[in-house]
């Protein structure tokens, strides 16, 4: 049986040994690559599932590099950049990256990453087989009809409140909600002293659904408005 | 060549409209109140008439003419002549007077041969100034020249005109017509108009001259110099009336049609206007007002002429009797002036003799009249004088002209172009309006108190001069130049004197102007004042200053941000081996070690963790600094905030074994800043102060509201003595300089430099060991 493969592309050679010594620790193959024009080479392998790309690189810059393997094969690719400023991602996702991890990454948040980008893309055509009304965002996908989240297709278990939450805000995408809104709706009472309560929910929700809970990308805070389920 | 043909319309367009004007203004004037005169209805058919002999002045001529010579042929017209004719108390009776006043008649007329006539009486000829006329004369025996015969038999007249009879008497009844335009022959012969006795015994021949000419000559012998050429003068004034009103009606209609090119050229005439208006928004308002006053007392009607007629008016709606009226109220007329003058008396005199004035220093008062009069006088005067005072107008056309035009130019297009033109002039600069600097405000001043002292001085000197003149009899010449010439000298010196100043404060202005620029941080363009002015080397330094300056901030920006990429490139370029260091970290402490390897690796771990920290913070905090954060506002509640950062703290406070005051209102406190820059922002004060406090002490959070301004305030009392003085958002500084965990020292810089990018303020404040930070917003809308 063919192992599924992952490409990291980096010039800096002991970063690229640090990824490959972790997710090879997790079971897949890893192929390495120094800079562009040697990522376009290793990226003909058949097996090859996931590319993990440096953006700053000689010969070949990453993002040049994703659109030319692009042309050829639809590899999921996770943007690896000590760049951290916002335009930069926004950048680098609209190049074709699926993901973006920014430089210093710790090695734990850089496997559930690469884990949850293997997922939905082998589980690609569950996602098409999925009950009518499903909201898909991203790596989420919530069945009203069941009330049921699912995280790269893998069923999260919820409490009631936070399975009430998490319909609220899926169903409204983009929208901020205050606490005492959502207090309202899911508690169904009058809000009293609700933001810490709202606020530890969130948090565990988070925890469940989030790849780094610290810096989430779904489920977000908008400071002094409420919150909300960012639309991706 | 475009801009000239622009400039050459322009002017055509204000010539066309300056000439129209004028021309439909004279026009207008002059059929405005010659026409509607009394009277002028006859004059305008008899000027128009095909012969002159058609005319009602004519016949009013001849009428009166046969009258006088019937009278004289009568014997008639004695009484009162020469003042001694005889009268025996039963009324006049034919004397010597009559026919000596007949004779001196004849004297008088006979060389005027416009008229040829013969008077007889019964049959004898009387008087005759002609050999070839006689009674019977008929109309084709006239000498050669003469057109018109007309006869009196004695009972009725007849008269020819180029050999046919004129119709003379109509139906036979004489009427009066008192619209005085058909005036009927005024001869004897109607029904109703016929002659006396003694007039039926005279015959009178008449021959009038077709053309009329002057015939002078004085009867020293007899009467002295008085010739009779009536007929001429007549013929001439009613040939020069019509040719006046072809006159005016051509001037009219070419004004009408010049008037028309102006419409036609309106808009280019508009800028020549605006040219005008440039010209004369230089000059002072003071001075425009005045010489509009000027050009009206001095071109108008002289305003004495409706002060005679205003008084003579007065004086026949006085209800006191003129008696009663003196002293105060004595009119004096000008002949009873004139028969002083002639008998010698003066004025004061004959004041004193007829009892008008107890003393003779009381100066003579004018009549005066109460509102009521006056009231009633113009109601039912008022359209007589108006007719009166267009009369007036009509015949000063050049003056009123000069104040019409005078008026558009001073005034009109002035007021209507410039914007408010007493903004120039010498109020304007007693009041300094538009000047912002003390001595601006003060040069303007002395400028309008100097300028206002000489227009008063100068209008004092013209009023005496003025005076002077019209009233004493004149002054020499030389005392005229005498007084003129240093005044003008005086005036001229100031005027410049003043302009000077104008422009000093002026350029003084644009200088201070750019010095506040520069202040202000505002380092480009340059003042330019002319070559010459004053201030033209201090603009010339703070030019160089100001360049200078530039200069310097254009390097320290660039330092800066080099400073900020150096910083960027140090950050990216750390991250790099802090990632392998992070990572193998990381695969270290997955492997199966031994204390105290095991430990050795967590504390690696926990600090390459920090280091990670700083690193974004250093990058965080260098690019707030120099300005290029990026921010995104947007309008949020600052209580809630306040809380939901609290409930994200909450396990962190929880643990500090600190407790928390927290005073933040209900309701909503708006305010415009950067989410998630501001969520920093108190999560490092907030952080701070569970770090930094004394063990069990209070930490007090606070939001008020105050004058449109929310503040939100962190307290604390800190654990190690603060430093009084000292500058807590500057970059790694911490209030315990010894300790080394916790914290990259960024924090409050972080905090200071995020609150401004979202447009608020930080304060740092210490008081013993109490350490307050305040975070101030303006409230949003």
């Amino acid at each position: 049986m063919s192992q599924e493969t992952i490409l990291v592309v980096d010039d800096d050679k002991e970063i690229v040994g640090a990824i490959a010594a972790a997710l090879e620790k997790e079971g897949w193959r890893v192929l390495r690559a120094y800079d562009g024009m040697e990522a376009l080479d290793r990226a003909v392998d058949p097996d090859l599932r996931l590319i993990l790309m440096d953006v700053m690189m000689p010969r070949l810059d990453g993002l040049s590099a994703v659109l030319r393997i692009r042309e050829r094969r639809n590899l999921p690719v996770i943007v690896l950049s000590a760049k951290s400023e916002e335009s930069d991602k926004v950048l680098g996702l609209s190049m074709g990256a699926d993901d973006y991890v920014t430089k210093p990454f710790s090695m734990q948040e850089l496997v559930a990453r690469v884990r949850s980008q293997l997922r939905r893309y082998t589980r690609l055509g569950d996602v098409n087989a999925t009950p009518d009304g499903t909201v898909v965002n991203g790596r989420l996908a919530y069945d009203p009809a069941n009330r049921v989240l699912t995280a790269d297709g893998e069923t999260v278990k919820l409490t009631n409140i936070e399975t009430g939450i998490v319909d609220l805000l899926m169903r409204n995408l983009g929208r901020v909600f205050p606490a005492e809104e959502i207090y309202r709706r899911v508690w169904g009472e009058e809000a009293w002293s609700s933001e810490g309560t709202v606020m530890v929910h969130i948090r565990r929700i988070r925890e469940k659904i989030e790849l780094n809970p610290r810096e989430p990308d779904y489920l977000k805070v908008v400071w002094g408005i409420g919150y909300k389920m960012e639309k991706k | 060549m475009d801009t000239k043909w622009k400039k050459s319309k322009a002017i055509l367009g204000f010539v066309a409209f300056l000439l129209g004007v004028s021309l439909l203004l004279e026009g207008g004037l002059y059929f405005g109140t010659a026409m509607t005169a009394s009277g002028s209805r006859r004059w305008i058919s008899d000027s128009f008439a095909s012969d002159w002999r058609d005319t009602t002045e004519f016949r009013g001529f001849v009428s009166s003419r046969l009258e006088r010579l019937i009278t004289m042929g009568a014997g008639g017209w004695a009484y009162g002549y020469y003042g001694y004719s005889a009268d025996d108390g039963n009324g006049p009776v034919p004397s010597t007077g009559a026919e000596r006043w007949a004779k001196g008649i004849h004297e008088k007329m006979k060389e005027d041969k416009n008229v040829l006539y013969t008077v007889a009486k019964e049959g004898e000829a009387l008087y005759s100034n002609s050999d070839t006329l006689t009674a019977s004369t008929t109309a084709a025996q006239l000498p050669e020249g003469y057109g018109f015969l007309l006869q009196f038999d004695g009972e009725k007249v007849r008269a020819w005109k180029d050999g046919s009879e004129l119709d003379l008497y109509g139906d036979g009844y004489y009427r009066f017509d008192e619209r005085e335009d058909s005036y009927q022959w005024y001869v004897p012969g109607y029904k109703n108009f016929t002659v006396d006795e003694a007039g039926s015994k005279v015959k009178v021949t008449m021959a009038v001259i077709s053309s009329p000419q002057i015939f002078i000559k004085g009867n020293y012998g007899s009467t002295g110099s008085d010739q009779y050429n009536t007929l001429y003068y007549i013929k001439q004034g009613l040939d020069q009336w019509r040719e006046r009103i072809i006159q005016e009606a051509v001037r009219t209609g070419v004004g009408a049609g010049v008037f028309l090119v102006y419409i036609l050229l309106g808009q280019d005439k508009k800028r020549a206007d605006m040219a005008l208006a440039r010209g004369t928004g230089k000059v002072w308002f003071e001075v425009k007002v005045l010489a509009a006053l000027l050009l009206v007392f001095f071109c108008l009607p002289r305003p004495e002429y409706f002060g005679d007629i205003w008084q003579e008016l007065t004086y026949a709606y006085s209800d006191t009797p003129v008696a009663e009226a003196v002293p105060g109220d004595l009119y004096i007329n000008g002949d009873i002036m004139a028969e002083l003058e002639q008998n010698g008396i003066s004025y004061e005199e004959w004041l004193t003799e007829n009892g008008f004035y107890d003393s003779y220093n009381v100066p003579l008062v004018e009549q005066t009249a109460s509102i009521g009069t006056a009231v009633t006088i113009l109601s039912e005067n008022g359209g007589w004088l108006f007719q009166e005072y267009l009369r007036e107008l009509a015949d000063h056309t050049p003056g009123l002209l000069a104040v019409f035009w005078g008026l558009y130019l001073l005034i009109f297009n002035d007021w209507r172009y410039n914007k408010r033109p007493w903004r120039r002039g010498v109020i304007a600069m007693l009041a300094a309006w538009g000047l912002d600097l003390p001595l601006q405000r003060r040069l303007s001043r002395v400028c309008g108190i100097t300028a206002m002292t000489l227009l008063l001085l100068g209008a004092v000197n013209l009023n005496m001069l003025v005076y002077e003149t019209s009233y004493r009899g004149g002054v020499p010449l030389e005392a005229v130049w005498a007084i003129v010439t240093p005044a003008a000298l005086l005036l001229l010196v100031c005027a410049v004197l003043i302009w000077r100043m104008q422009r000093l404060w002026t350029d003084f202005g644009a200088v201070a102007g750019q010095a506040a620029a520069v202040r202000a941080g505002e380092l480009e363009g340059e003042i330019a004042l002319q070559e010459n002015s004053d201030l033209a080397g201090l603009a010339d330094d703070l030019n160089h200053i100001r360049q200078g300056l530039h200069q310097a901030v254009e390097e320290r920006t660039r330092s800066e941000r080099m400073k900020v990429e150096l910083v960027t490139n140090v950050s990216h370029d750390l991250k790099t081996p802090l990632t392998s260091i992070i990572s193998y970290t990381e695969l270290l402490s997955q492997e199966p070690l031994e204390p105290p390897a095991s430990e050795y690796v967590q504390i690696m771990g926990e600090k390459a963790q920090r280091l990670k920290a700083m690193v974004q913070d250093v990058f965080e905090v260098s690019k707030a600094a120099s300005g290029q954060l990026p921010v995104k506002l947007e309008r949020l509640d600052y209580a809630r905030l306040l809380r939901q950062t609290l409930a994200d703290m909450a396990q962190a406070i929880d643990n500090s074994g600190l407790t928390l005051r927290t005073a933040i209102p209900e309701g909503e406190v708006p305010i415009t800043a950067d989410s998630d820059r501001l969520y920093r922002v108190f999560q490092n004060l907030i952080g701070n102060a569970l770090k930094y406090s004394l063990p069990g002490s209070r930490v007090y959070l606070s939001l008020t509201v105050e004058g449109g301004q929310a503040s939100a305030g962190v307290r604390n009392t800190s654990a190690a003595e603060l430093k009084p003085g000292a500058d807590y958002t500057a970059r790694f500084v911490r209030g315990d300089e010894s300790r080394t965990d916790g914290g990259s020292g960024l924090g409050l810089s972080i905090a200071e430099s995020f609150t401004r990018a979202c447009g608020g303020s930080l304060t740092i404040s210490t008081e013993a060991d109490l350490f307050t930070a305040v975070v101030t917003f303006p409230l949003a809308e």
